[in-house]
């Protein structure tokens, strides 16, 4: 798990002055909220992937519900 | 109580001072930034990921089942301790969560007060990814393998929306992906009331702010080799135009002008 990646995605989530500050420059707002280089370059490769597997996501856990109706 | 879907986004104003104010809080949601989002407002939290099921251990039950009467449980416990509880599930706690279901039912049932507060689902977010309007023609959502199982009718003219085809044809609960033959078996059934050619939606809600939604269009044939997830819903648009009921509308003297 990242800290720095985590707290600038989530920063990214809720925050529209940053994400106009990432769409004009990518790295250098990246660099400015201490994201590793490492994970600077997963986000530029867009390797969504890997960048879940950093954060530590888990979305086999996203099912929740069963087949048969459980209320008569 | 839901996290969204992208949690640090979606988080109610309701949900976010009910999280604070928690004695303790349980947590499914997938979602690592949601996870973080959720501990800064309360670090009180209980991870229920570490409840569910695992097809490798079985540890937490033999399916998926037994895993969410477990979590009911722990939660439970927490509140005949007159804790002031609350439980976090991934999207909306009351669409497609049996446990949320289940230990309010519970916890009701024990004379405890429970609440369930909604939040942002993934249909929500589908109808705004995709520019659905359920309202346009109608819109039936169903459990992908409850829709193969048992007998819903067809209803082609409005949308269909299949939840859990990333676990499809799985009767025993016991996969966290599609059944050896799910997708061949949703094939078999959507073209019993669909042409094989029709076109469908393979959709996922974006989960990182920096990524886009999926958004995938096949054919009902090629749902074969689709690659799917837990986290994949099946749109299947109207194969069929709306058509006016004249025999109820010239009944009740109903302007059929009025509906063009």
């Amino acid at each position: 798990m990242s800290q720095e990646l985590t707290d600038f995605l989530t920063s990214l989530a809720t925050d529209q002055e940053l994400v106009d500050a990432f769409n004009n420059d990518a790295e250098g707002t990246m660099v400015a909220h201490n994201v590793p280089e490492h994970h600077r370059q997963l986000v530029h490769d867009k390797n969504y992937t890997e960048i879940q597997n950093v954060l530590g996501s888990d979305y086999s856990i996203s099912t929740n519900h069963v087949i048969r109706a459980y209320k008569d | 109580m839901g996290s969204g879907i992208l949690t640090a986004a979606h988080l109610t104003q309701e949900t976010i001072s009910r999280i604070s104010s928690a004695e303790i809080v349980y947590a499914l949601v997938p979602d690592a930034l949601g996870m973080s989002t959720i501990n800064k407002l309360n670090s009180k939290i209980v991870n229920l990921a570490d409840y569910y099921f695992d097809p490798n251990s079985k540890r937490n039950g033999n399916n998926r089942l037994e895993a969410y009467e477990k979590m009911v449980e722990v939660v439970l416990d927490s509140v005949r301790s007159n804790l002031r509880v609350v439980c976090i599930f991934y999207g909306h706690p009351g669409i497609f969560v049996y446990p949320a279901h289940k230990m309010i039912e519970q916890a009701r049932s024990e004379h405890y007060q429970a609440k369930m507060i909604p939040a942002i689902s993934a249909e929500d977010c589908l109808f705004s990814d995709l520019g659905i309007d359920p309202g346009s023609t109608g819109c039936v959502s169903y459990e992908a393998s409850q829709y193969l199982f048992f007998n819903h009718p067809a209803n082609p003219v409005a949308t269909m929306i299949l939840w859990q085809i990333g676990v499809v044809g799985d009767e025993f609960l016991t996969r966290l992906s599609p059944a050896v033959h799910g997708l061949k078996m949703l094939v078999e059934r959507l073209t019993k009331d669909y042409p094989e050619d029709h076109k469908v939606i393979l959709y996922e809600a974006s989960t990182l702010p920096i990524m886009q939604h999926r958004q995938e269009e096949i054919s009902i044939g090629e749902l074969i080799n689709a690659q799917v997830s837990t986290i994949t819903t099946l749109i299947v648009p109207p194969s069929k135009r709306l058509s006016i009921n004249h025999e109820f509308c010239k009944a009740w003297n109903i302007e059929i002008e009025e509906l063009n």
